[in-house]
Parts: C-alpha cells; sequence; structure tokens
C-alpha cells in the first residue's frame, strides 16, 4: 500500500528535546533471566498513518516487504564451495 | 466481560477472490500460532498471573486477539466468497469444502483442527511470560511467509497490520517480564499468622 | 452514495482513532505512571466519544447498549463488519 502521508510523526509534546524512545542502559541484571528495554514516550503518528503502520509508536514500526517470490539460489551460493572443482 | 463492537480493527476490503491463499491464511485463525490460540493463552493465563500490570497485559491483548481472529476470518471469508468450485478445487481445498462448504472453521493450513495443544497456560507468571513473547514471534514469522506467499495488496495491507501487532506486543510482554522479574526480586513483608496453642491437650 | 462516502470518512476516522487508543491503552499498562500519555489517552478517547456519537445518530449503533435511533431494530443491519461491503479504502 502506498504511504502518501505524511512520515514525520506528531511531536506535539516534547518537541524540542532530543528525545530517546527507549531505555538504553539496564543496570543490574542477573543470569539466566531475559529483559527487553523498556519503551519510553516521546511522540505518536498521527491516527490514520497509525492504522497504516500498525502501531500509535513511530519507535516500533518494523517493516517487512517480503521476499522475492522468483530468486533462485543455486546450490554454489548457498553452500559457498564446490568440491568437484 | 467482553462487548462487541460492530466494525473491525483494521479494514478488510478484497476485491477478487483466491482459495489458494485462503487456505494458507487460515492457519492465523485455527493454526498453532494463530489468533484464535493467542486469544485462549492469554485469557486462561491471566488468571495466575501476578502483578497489575501484567494481569491488565494479559487480558487486554487476549481481547485485542478476538479482534484479530476476526480480522483473519474476515480475510479468509471474502477470498472464498465468489470463488468458483474449480478455483476451489485447483487450490486444493475440496476436503474443506466437503466438511465446511466455504465456512470458516478452525483449522491450519494443513488441515489439522485447532487444539489446545497449541497453548501452555503453566500457572508460573515467568514460565507463562516467555510463552507469551515466543507466541508473538510465531505469529511474526508466520504472517511474514504468509506475507511472502500473497500478491494481492488488498490481502497484505492487512497481514502487514497484524504482523506489526506481534512486534507490538512482544514489546509489552517483555515489560511485564521486567515487572514480574522485578517484583519476585523485591523482599516482601509477610504476615504469619499467630500459631494456635491448643490447651486442651494437656495429659 | 452521497450518504455512503460521508459514512465511510466518519467510519475511518473512528476506526483510526479507536486503534491508536488500543494501542496508548497497552502502553498505559506497563507504564500506569506516564502523565504525558494518560494525557493523550484522555483527548483521544474524548474525540473518538464525540465521533461515535455523530456515527450512531446516522448510521446505526456501534455498540451493544447504544442507542437505537433507527427503527425497526437497527443492530442486526447487513453487512455486517466482515463483509466486503462494511469496510472503507484506507
Amino acid at each position: 500500500m502506498n504511504v502518501t502521508r505524511n512520515k514525520t510523526p506528531e511531536t506535539d509534546f516534547k518537541p524540542m528535546e532530543q528525545c530517546t524512545p527507549q531505555e538504553t542502559v539496564i543496570k543490574d541484571v542477573k543470569l539466566a533471566a531475559a529483559y527487553v528495554p523498556f519503551q519510553k514516550l516521546c511522540s505518536l503518528f498521527h491516527p490514520l498513518d497509525a492504522l497504516i503502520y500498525g502501531t500509535v509508536f513511530p519507535e516500533l514500526v518494523s517493516p517487512y516487504e517480503g521476499k522475492s517470490k522468483h530468486y533462485k539460489m543455486s546450490r554454489q551460493e548457498q553452500k559457498g564451495d564446490n568440491y568437484e572443482e | 466481560m467482553w462487548l462487541y463492537e460492530k466494525k473491525l480493527e483494521c479494514p478488510v476490503r478484497i476485491k477478487t477472490p483466491d482459495p489458494k491463499m485462503a487456505k494458507v491464511i487460515i492457519t492465523q485463525y485455527g493454526g498453532p500460532d494463530g489468533e484464535l490460540a493467542a486469544s485462549i493463552r492469554y485469557l486462561s493465563q491471566k488468571f495466575s498471573m501476578i502483578t497489575p500490570q501484567a494481569i491488565a497485559t494479559c487480558n487486554d491483548i487476549g481481547t485485542e486477539e478476538l479482534g484479530h481472529l476476526e480480522i483473519v476470518g474476515a480475510i479468509v471469508h471474502q477470498l472464498l466468497q465468489g470463488a468458483s468450485i474449480e478455483e476451489i478445487k485447483a487450490a486444493g481445498l475440496d476436503a474443506y469444502y466437503a466438511d465446511h462448504d466455504t465456512g470458516i472453521y478452525p483449522v491450519s493450513a494443513a488441515g489439522v483442527p485447532f487444539s489446545a495443544a497449541y497453548i501452555q497456560s503453566k500457572g508460573d507468571p515467568i514460565t507463562d511470560l516467555h510463552e507469551d513473547m515466543a507466541a508473538e514471534q510465531k505469529a511474526r514469522s508466520t504472517y511474514e511467509y504468509l506475507i511472502t506467499l500473497a500478491d494481492d495488496p488488498d490481502v497484505i495491507a492487512p497481514l502487514k497490520f497484524l504482523r506489526e501487532r506481534e512486534v507490538v506486543h512482544f514489546q509489552r510482554f517483555g515489560e511485564c517480564l521486567r515487572i514480574v522479574q522485578d517484583y519476585l526480586d523485591e523482599p516482601h513483608l509477610y504476615v504469619m499468622p499467630k500459631p494456635e496453642f491448643n490447651l486442651d491437650r494437656k495429659e | 452514495m452521497k450518504n455512503k462516502v460521508e459514512k465511510f470518512e466518519l467510519l475511518k476516522q473512528i476506526t483510526a482513532m479507536d486503534f491508536s487508543i488500543i494501542d496508548l491503552h497497552l502502553y498505559l499498562n506497563t507504564h500506569p505512571m506516564d502523565n504525558c500519555a494518560l494525557d493523550k489517552y484522555n483527548a483521544l478517547v474524548m474525540e473518538c466519544k464525540m465521533m461515535k456519537e455523530s456515527y450512531e445518530r446516522f448510521y446505526g449503533m456501534l455498540c451493544m447498549g447504544s442507542i437505537s435511533y433507527k427503527y425497526p431494530w437497527q443492530w442486526i443491519e447487513e453487512p455486517w463488519p466482515w463483509e466486503y461491503d462494511a469496510n472503507f479504502k484506507l
């Protein structure tokens, strides 16, 4: 789908500061535990853009276009060597 | 309890029937990593979840997944509407048609009916949250495979929307895991009940 | 035809707002102390409520518990949301 709308997110708050939309350091981590950084709110998409992107948060947008249906990889490309040569 | 709103979370408007795509997309309806599995998983886990943030997340993401179930059903329904019997047979959907016509029934792409074996609700909050994060990644991968298989932009658009939701849900469950881990690591004050002295046991 | 165009335009705005509300709601579940997010959430909810009231007045009920402005009982009218005809072009 063509996203012809303005890609700049709405910045109606925290517009002047440099805003990092996540924590970048996690302290006191323990062994055998998993850690996902917390998101921090910086800006939001306009609702119609949010509906197209699938989220109202620009930092969570993760585009995926699919793989080519026609591309065929040769064995050489896949494995990288041909011992018959 | 649940309230139904008479609109889809995102629009589904598919002009051209395509039973071949219907056959694979139905896996996100009744398959192992589909929306039915997701909603039942989270809505079941909520009963034994801890911390207000994680309980609310299980409840509300489970609710959103029911809405996604409806979207996937709408996609498959519109892909089958108006298809000819020849097209249905050519797509390998004749076995499905024999049991369901062009109705919607929860099966995987291979025709395996839905099973509770696809979900786990272990009762342990850490375990359950890891299960949820894995489920969101599996769903994301499945949508990526379906996007690769699809050609029609009307089909790809809602698939991309649903895929992005999985990414966002992963982030939320990840945050819940942090919250639950921190809660379990904190020292807690417990009130011990006073032991009862049974004065009648004097011999 | 014009009525359908207006109906779909309003439905598009409501769908987009409702979706933003859902995403913000999930964020607030894990960030209950985020004041900014709460204000933004409430602002969206107020605006969406007004749009829904307009929609329901002219185009029909959206929820169980909505007022029915038409007679006979309008909730059962087609098309239901999973049909092609009920969906707008994004």
